[in-house]
């Protein structure tokens, strides 16, 4: 009884106000932060599937700090820094997050969960009808995984940290996961956050930066129907994601499980079976990006994610995001000239694989100068190629660099 | 790795033609599959 104090009542607390001022600075911040996220997601500014768990888990992993029983400060959620295979087995059974980012998040099967979810959502007609169009500006849209590689390097990363924030300029939270996964075991967990981050922004950002890049006139050009009607069937798209699937895993092994995932999606979508189609779009997808906000948020707690190297990842992601766009805007602009004005340069945002927000950011912008101007079809099309060009540029770079 | 922009060409080169090589996928899986219909 002589020991109980306020301090001993209030763990919480005392171990806030007893750790390094910078941690306790970052700690009052990132609760903080957490309570905006989850306002900026109630508001549906940010992602509200991701942002509202990510949100609760930040602002609760920085609140329940405590002294564990060797004397060091942690909490009940989970440990990501466990290397040690005896120490992990008795984590397991203590934080009750750890089972779930020991099985499913540092191994990429959340990633890839979320992607095969993805994958039922993909109608790839879109990108059937119109291949090389939709390709080449998906292409222009990678600028920024591009640019930023050499720009990060320069600024002190490594090749391989450099390799993964570059990834953000693909605006693909899954493919982001699985690259950092991958390359840099070490800033995995500031590097996802950051670009899970960012990722919500595109909603709201993108629409200034078209704005800004396409006059008024250009973004209410009426896309001109196709010249002969091309009729896509089920068997066909099948087709085309198994052999896809086979040629795409047999050039890049290591990024196989992404192919994978993605393509079974397709082919379970295509396959017609409903109970799969709504099994994987329905409660899969939503577990795995629920559990997604949750161990973004709690791997969030202040003594991991407060590195020197975090502010130039924030940095270096927003650069991706915006070259990204720019590029995409600049590959509109090309097929604007390469038919003859008859294309709407907007479409190029979609470019940004940020299914389906960034073809909905290219129909909202043009749907304003113009309502009879339909490009969704269009820009779905650049948005899977899109996808499709973000995993060529992420299994090369964990070929290249693993 | 030598020079980090040579490095971001190059795997921007691969990524340009693996890409349009999935666009030749496209286009052969959809003529055979229109030879196949046909016949």
């Amino acid at each position: 009884m002589n020991g109980l104090d306020f301090y001993n009542l209030f763990p919480g607390i005392s171990t806030l106000f007893s750790s390094p001022l910078l941690i306790t600075i970052g700690r009052i911040s990132l609760i903080i932060l957490g309570g905006l996220l989850v306002y900026l997601g109630k508001r549906e500014i940010l992602e509200p599937l991701l942002m509202i768990p990510m949100g609760f888990g930040m602002a609760a992993i920085n609140a329940g700090v405590l002294v564990l029983d060797n004397g060091a400060y942690g909490t009940l959620f989970l440990n990501p820094m466990i290397a040690d295979y005896s120490e992990l087995m008795s984590i397991l059974q203590i934080d009750f997050l750890q089972p779930v980012y020991t099985y499913t998040f540092s191994n990429g099967l959340i990633a890839c969960i979320v992607f095969m979810g993805i994958g039922t959502l993909l109608d790839i007609g879109f990108l059937l009808s119109r291949p090389f169009a939709s390709m080449f500006i998906a292409l222009c849209a990678e600028l920024g995984t591009i640019l930023t590689f050499p720009i990060a390097v320069w600024m002190g990363l490594t090749p391989n940290d450099a390799a993964s924030i570059a990834m953000v300029g693909g605006a693909d939270g899954p493919m982001v996961l699985f690259t950092s996964l991958m390359l840099s075991k070490n800033l995995f967990i500031p590097i996802t956050v950051v670009a899970y981050l960012y990722l919500g922004l595109t909603y709201g950002g993108y629409p200034y930066l078209i704005k800004l890049m396409v006059p008024k006139e250009l973004r209410a050009i009426k896309m001109p129907p196709p010249k002969k009607s091309l009729k896509i069937t089920s068997n066909e798209k099948l087709a085309f994601a198994f052999v896809t699937c086979v040629v795409l895993c047999l050039l890049f092994p290591v990024a196989a499980p992404l192919f994978f995932s993605l393509f079974l999606g397709v082919a379970i979508r295509e396959s017609g079976i409903n109970h799969y189609i709504s099994l994987v779009s329905g409660p899969m997808l939503y577990t795995a990006t629920m559990f997604l906000g949750i161990l973004l948020g709690v791997l969030c707690e202040a003594s991991i994610i407060l590195n020197p190297t975090v502010l130039k990842l924030l940095l270096l992601g927003i650069l991706a995001l915006l070259l990204s766009g720019i590029g995409g805007i600049f590959g509109g602009y090309l097929m604007y000239f390469f038919t003859k004005g008859k294309f709407n340069p907007v479409i190029g945002i979609a470019g940004v694989s940020c299914v389906p927000t960034t073809a909905k950011v290219a129909q909202k912008s043009v749907f304003k100068e113009n309502p009879n101007s339909i490009v969704m079809p269009d820009a779905l099309g650049a948005n899977i190629s899109g996808v499709i060009t973000s995993a060529i540029i992420a299994a090369i770079f964990v070929t290249l660099l693993k | 790795m030598g020079n980090p922009l040579e490095f971001a060409f190059i795997v921007y080169g691969g990524t340009v033609i693996i890409s349009f090589f999935v666009v030749f996928v496209i286009k052969s899986v959809y003529s055979i599959m229109k030879f196949i219909k046909k016949n």
